[in-house]
């Protein structure tokens, strides 16, 4: 059984890269990845699960890191944003305009990565049902809608 | 940040788990069980919960099962909700899960802690109140199976210690015709303000609801009524047939939950024996 009540340290497997970090059990894994590793690319917005700015992908899987704990993703494999690189998904959120502020943006980036990868044909219910997760205050969602079609179009 | 101090522990077995709550609970301390943990961190963070310690569930098998066998249909507690609306038996199941959080939480959010969570609304327990289902419980004796008419009033009735490991569906029951009607306040990624779940028998309408009391329930007496009477009489001595008052909160005044589940009655039972699956 695998046993925290204090810090130990483990191994976290980050964007393809093991990273030695020191966890405590109250940890949470956004702040892991923030404070102790640097990857400030997940936001912190409501810390409640409902805005989605926090996405990370465990396994290729988007998750809320606001509400995982940090050695929960011990054995997993995580994506953050500074993971993901000149990726179609990317280059079609920058043509399309799909931000503003950019504070959301992470978030409906790895969402929609995670998205196409596991329904390249995904028609827009699901896109509808998937991006729901996320909430944008500037964009208004219309361009967020063309990227994510635009990057559907480029991937085929 | 998560402000308080507590322990984590991943036990491989449910005997483990059940062991581990035991020994802590003997030393003072409160363990709660963890599933998908939406919960636990949010009330914690805002220190509307305080455990001690938190026992991680989802590697023990039992509640990762996910299979049809004989006469049932068994869901593991930890499996997530995606898993579950995945799932092609109890399509029931997979239209009232699907309303639960959004996508990306129902990742992790798993059905047990939607059904034994703290919050009113416990949307998953419908259709498991409407079939003949069972609930298969670990405690400190072993393993017991309840049907989950003696096992649920108001909330799943868990001794402190047990463990909620699986719910099992006959499989007739399953393949029900059904309806369902949720109404939000602020679309469709928001707790429900109503959420009335049926289906249909040769004997007659089975109901549950949830969001309109403070506890989801099945609605017994209303299926009753609905045998004897005509539609618009059980409407109007709604407040006789509910197991409590109509909840009123920010949301919602108790008046238009109240309307909102009238009409939801007309549409669930005029759908009794023409389109349903919807
Ligand atoms: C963003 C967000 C949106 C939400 N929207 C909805 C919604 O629309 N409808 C709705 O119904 N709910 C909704 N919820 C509430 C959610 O379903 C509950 O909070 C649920 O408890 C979370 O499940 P979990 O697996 O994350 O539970 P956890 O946080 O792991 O646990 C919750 C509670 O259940 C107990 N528990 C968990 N599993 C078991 C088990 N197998 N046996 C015994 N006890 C157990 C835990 O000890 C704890 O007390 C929402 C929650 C969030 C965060
Ligand atoms: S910060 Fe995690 S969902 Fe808002
Ligand atoms: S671009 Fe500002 S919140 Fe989405």
């Amino acid at each position: 059984m695998l046993k925290l009540e204090d810090i130990k340290t483990f191994t976290l497997n980050v964007n393809g890269e093991k990273k030695s970090v020191i966890l405590g059990p109250t940890d949470v894994l956004l702040d892991v990845l923030r404070d102790k590793l640097g990857l400030t690319g997940g936001k912190p917005g409501c810390e409640n699960g409902d805005c989605g700015a926090c996405t990370v992908l465990l396994d290729g899987v988007p998750i809320k890191s606001c509400l995982m704990l940090a050695v929960e993703a011990v054995d997993h494999e995580i994506t953050t944003i500074e993971g993901l690189s000149n990726t179609v998904v990317q280059d079609a959120f920058v043509n399309e305009a799909g931000f503003q502020c950019g504070y959301c943006t992470s978030g409906f980036i790895l969402n929609t990565f995670a998205l196409l990868k596991e329904q390249p044909e995904a028609d827009d219910a699901v896109i509808t049902e998937w991006l729901e997760a996320n909430i944008c205050r500037c964009t208004g969602y219309d361009d967020i809608k063309n990227a994510v079609k635009l990057a559907q179009n480029n991937l085929r | 940040m998560i402000a308080q101090s507590f322990s984590y522990y991943k036990p491989a077995t449910f005997k483990e788990a059940i062991d581990i709550f035991g020994q802590l609970q003997s030393e003072g301390k409160k363990p709660l069980y963890y599933a998908g943990g939406t919960e636990i961190i949010s009330m914690t963070r805002k220190e509307l919960l305080r455990p001690d310690a938190l026992i991680d569930i989802k590697e023990i098998a039992e509640c990762r099962e996910l299979y049809e066998d004989g006469d049932y249909i068994c869901y593991g507690s930890a499996l997530p909700l995606t898993k579950v609306i995945e799932a092609p038996y109890f399509p029931l199941l997979s239209k009232v899960a699907r309303t639960v959080a959004d996508h990306t939480v129902r990742n992790r959010l798993t059905l047990g802690g939607n059904i034994c969570g703290r919050l009113p609304y416990r949307e998953a327990v419908l259709p498991f109140l409407l079939s003949d289902s069972l609930a298969v419980i670990g405690s400190k004796d072993g393993i017991r199976t309840e049907s989950i008419a003696t096992a649920y009033d108001k909330r799943f009735l868990l001794t402190e210690g047990d463990l909620l490991l699986q719910l099992k569906v006959d499989k007739q029951s399953a393949a029900l015709p059904y309806h369902s009607i949720r109404k939000e306040r602020n679309g469709s990624v928001d707790y429900p303000l109503l959420h009335a779940a049926a289906m249909y028998t040769d004997s007659g309408l089975k109901l549950a609801v949830s969001g309109l009391c403070a506890f989801p329930f099945r609605a017994e007496l209303i299926e009753e009524a609905l045998k004897g009477s005509i539609l618009n009489t059980v409407q109007n001595k709604l407040n006789e047939l509910l197991p409590s008052s109509i909840k009123q909160d920010h949301l919602a005044s108790a008046e238009y939950r109240g309307a909102l589940f009238n009409l939801a009655l007309s549409e669930l039972v005029s759908k009794k024996g023409g389109t349903v699956n919807a």
